[in-house]
């Protein structure tokens, strides 16, 4: 079971998507890339709300889209789901309708349709909110019907577009988890749309990084971050992704000889951390003032990145930190000279990774 | 502005309006207003030219609409100086309500007639016919001259009419005819005449009974008119106003 | 919810107490003129009860007729690019603007029985059009129809159809997506449209006056019956003339009570 060919989109005279991608059933796939690379244009194509203007789209033998045979599976057909950004919850519907809705275009009887809403929603932790309107739910709550609705339709896969860029931070983490399971529901080939790293290293086997609609790299999160091959993927590339255990507002990475202050933390439990290679700030001298996170280590090397330059970090905390070159020479950074490290706690992305493991 | 085209109203209010607009901008010292009938419509234009020829300085500004309309409109206060009906009872209704000055004066008699359209497509023949279900037939509507004429032409000859459509305006029925869509109508013989070729009558209905076309003074004009209205009057009820009214096809009163 | 004060200007206020006034004195002369005494039995009189009822019936006829057609053209001319797109619009919207004495001579010619269509169907059936209750129809219909598809164009055009899309996606095919997802979501601007068709036709006047003509039972509606008794009988026209105020204002007011009244 595979959907994927060779894709080309063109968007007036300035935008032109042309990317060879397969995606394999079981494997989750997040699609990376900056804002205009592409990504929600592919989202578009597979589901069949965008049209290509060249190459071919196939799901195993099937054709899905070809512009020169005159072939299109218009999206109804195809059965690929979506979860949008925007969640798109039909108003005039409550909760449980809406995520019954799918089942029921198909043809199931109402009271099966309900016990599948019923069954998804208690999956996405929304138990007891059939008879809510959408209007009535929070941001987080919203994308969980979305998710439930989408599964709910029973889609031969299933397109997540930027599922978390609508939610404040704290939200994320705790929705990740729940987009791990429902990911797990679809048996056929799984797509995460993002720009959001975190979001990639976490629920992907593979990352596809897109940039001005080219495939610039396709790798497992491991090889991009070992060999990013451009300046997007090496930046994002850098975001440290440690695991550990959370309690409450500490964290306590496995093997590191330190505990983090985490600003959106909670509960207890095996949880997943980023950091972004950019909130980590360096000093010669112990800094005075607010930051929780300081300790004291030393710099392991440094790398040119583009425009920037990665440090990396010696014990307790082994992480990247992505500094000026005016930076390096002013500290006169290199390999063993010691610094103190400081970061925000509200810099450290938290994911309880408890049942999805 | 000068208007001496006939004011063809077929909603009240809108010849109500008119005549509120003339009386407004022509200041009212210089302006005849006529209430005409449908039915002499025509007539009361032709006359009204005439004395203002005779009379230079005066404008007869003639209302054309259903005499029961305009009865209503005299009763809500439009300052029309002469009343000319298609009948006299909407004259006397006038009269009772203390709006007629002095006594009406009759100058035609007018009578119904069976008319189709031209070709008679549907084979009418006589007044008998009219009580035909198969045929789409039309009168006018109760309370106006021309229907209260019909019901008793309709009594006189003891007919039920299977009538499909009830006017207030006796021209309706004339547009419907041309139109071919009524097979037959009970008109004006005057209306026929004016009709020209396209309507034709089978019936002539002589001797049913006919309405006198009576014309009257209002006392709701302006005063410094009543010379002139008094003298439109008498054109209408003189030889002159005879031989327009015998040209239209009018009887004698 | 507590809102900042909003400041109107005085002349705004002014302004708009003038209108208010030009709508009620009307409103007043009929109250003030109208035969209370006689009221109830002018009321209940066969002549009026039966042209109410015609009134109702023809008036909800002619609003399913306008949502069958309407709906339907309002989707159309909101969606579908094709050429002469304009023209079917300026066409649709024309009885807006036409004098309805127009339209009834317009639907004359065409139903009529030398009408382009009439003079086929009384060839083909032996049945006639104008002079009958329906005709009363299509000629409510006729005006009030327009009502209708402007307010449903512009509540589809005013859909983005990215909840559609997302319908589509759950595999909902188009008939089930318009159905479940573009008619619900118009449902308020639908109502609103319907509620104005059905006013619209219930006082239509002219055009079923010159194409349906006016017969006790069978085509004299309301308007046209208030318009015969403004030459006869004076009470019985102002009786009428309320009884359609009020059935319409209890409609609207009610309506608007159930669907805007939440604003």
């Amino acid at each position: 079971m595979t959907l994927g060919g060779h894709l080309v989109v063109a968007h007036g005279a300035g935008f032109r998507l042309d990317l060879d991608v397969e995606l394999r059933a079981g494997e989750t796939v997040a699609v990376l890339g900056p804002n205009g690379a592409g990504k929600s244009t592919l989202a578009g194509v597979l589901s069949g709300l965008t049209a290509l203007d060249d190459g071919v789209l196939r799901h195993d033998d099937v054709v899905l889209d070809d512009p020169a045979a005159g072939r299109f599976v218009p999206p109804h057909e195809r059965r690929i789901g979506v979860m949008f950004q925007d969640h798109r919850l039909f108003d005039h519907l409550d909760v449980a309708d809406n995520v019954a809705f799918g089942p029921r275009a198909a043809g199931v009887d109402r009271r099966t349709a309900a016990a599948t809403a019923e069954r998804l929603l208690d999956m996405v932790g929304l138990g007891g909110f059939s008879a809510r309107r959408p209007a009535e739910l929070s941001g987080g709550q919203a994308q969980r019907v979305a998710l439930a609705r989408a599964l709910a339709a029973a889609p031969r896969a299933l397109v997540l577009d930027e599922p978390l860029a609508a939610l404040d931070v704290a939200t994320r983490g705790v929705m990740r988890s729940v987009l791990a399971d429902g990911l797990a529901e679809v048996p056929g080939p799984r797509v995460v749309i993002t720009h959001d790293p975190v979001d990639a290293f976490v629920l992907a086997d593979r990352v596809l990084v897109l940039e001005g609609g080219r495939l610039v790299q396709d790798a497992t999160p491991t090889e991009l971050r070992t060999a990013p091959r451009s300046t997007y993927a090496a930046e994002v590339a850098g975001t440290n992704l440690l695991t550990g255990h959370l309690d409450g507002s500490r964290f306590e990475p496995v093997g590191a000889d330190l505990a983090l202050v985490v600003a959106h933390g909670g509960g207890a439990g095996p949880a997943t951390v980023t950091i972004p290679p950019a909130a980590v700030s360096l000093f010669r001298a112990e800094p005075e003032g607010s930051p929780r996170n300081t300790w004291r280590t030393s710099v392991a090397r440094v790398e040119e990145t583009g425009a920037r330059r990665r440090v990396t970090l010696d014990a307790p905390l082994p992480i990247s930190v992505d500094v000026t070159p005016a930076s390096v020479d002013e500290l006169a950074l290199g390999p063993g000279v010691e610094v103190w490290a400081s970061l925000k706690a509200t810099e450290i992305s938290v994911t309880p990774t408890g049942d999805a493991g | 502005m000068s208007l001496r085209r006939p004011v063809r109203a077929v909603a009240p209010m809108v010849s109500v309006a008119v005549a509120g607009l003339l009386v407004g901008c022509g200041g009212g010292d210089d302006e005849l207003l006529v209430f005409a009938a449908a039915s002499v419509g025509d007539v009361a234009v032709e006359l009204a030219e005439r004395y203002e020829a005779e009379h230079p300085g005066v404008e007869v500004v003639v209302t054309v609409a259903g005499s029961a309309t305009l009865r209503e409109q005299v009763r809500a206060g439009a300052p029309a100086s002469v009343f000319w009906s298609a009948n006299a009872d909407v004259v006397d209704d006038l009269a009772d309500g203390g709006f007629v000055d002095g006594e009406a004066t009759p100058v035609a008699a007018n009578g119904l007639v069976v008319a189709v359209p031209a070709g008679n497509p549907a084979g009418v023949s006589d007044l008998g016919d009219l009580a035909r279900a198969d045929l789409t037939i039309g009168w006018c509507a109760a309370g106006v001259p021309c229907g209260d004429l019909a019901r008793l032409v309709a009594a006189a000859a003891e007919l039920d009419v299977a009538a499909d459509t009830e006017t207030s305006n006796v021209r309706a029925l004339l547009t419907q005819l041309r139109a071919d869509e009524l097979d037959a109508a009970l008109v004006y013989r005057t209306d026929v005449v004016a009709a020209g070729d396209d309507v034709v009558v089978v019936d002539p209905l002589e001797g049913s009974p006919t309405t006198a076309v009576t014309i009257a003074a209002l006392d709701g004009g302006p005063d410094d008119l009543t010379g002139h209205r008094d003298a439109f009057i008498a054109l209408v009820a003189g030889s002159d106003g005879r031989a327009v009214l015998d040209a239209a096809g009018f009887g004698a009163p | 919810m507590t809102r900042p004060p909003t400041t109107v200007p005085r002349w705004v206020v002014a302004l708009a107490a003038l209108g208010a006034v030009f709508f009620a004195v009307p409103i007043l002369g009929l109250l003030i003129d109208a035969p209370w005494r006689d009221l109830v039995s002018i009321l209940t009189g066969s002549a009026v009860l039966e042209a109410l009822g015609l009134s109702l019936v023809t008036s909800v006829a002619a609003a399913v007729v306008a949502a069958v057609i309407g709906v339907p053209l309002g989707v159309v001319l909101a969606r579908v690019e094709f050429p002469g797109r304009r023209l079917v619009r300026a066409l649709v919207t024309l009885p807006m603007v036409l004098p309805p004495v127009v339209g009834g001579v317009a639907l004359l010619l065409a139903f009529g029985r030398r009408g382009v269509v009439g003079s086929i169907l009384e060839s083909v059936t032996g049945w006639t059009v104008p002079f009958t209750t329906v005709a009363v129809v299509l000629a409510a219909a006729f005006v009030a129809t327009p009502f209708l598809v402007l307010t449903v164009e512009g509540a589809v055009r005013n859909l983005d159809g990215r909840h559609e899309a997302a319908a589509a996606t759950l595999g909902a095919d188009p008939g089930t997506v318009f159905r479940r997802v573009t008619l619900p979501m118009i449902l308020p601007s639908l109502r609103a449209g319907l509620v104005l068709a059905w006013a619209r036709a219930l006082g239509e006047f002219g055009a079923t006056v010159t194409f349906a003509g006016n017969l006790p039972g069978r085509t004299r509606t309301l308007p046209l019956a208030v318009f015969v008794e403004l030459d006869t009988d004076r009470a019985t026209a102002i009786t009428m003339s309320l009884l359609l105020m009020a059935v319409s204002l209890v409609v609207l007011v009610s309506m608007r009570e159930h669907w805007w009244g939440r604003r």
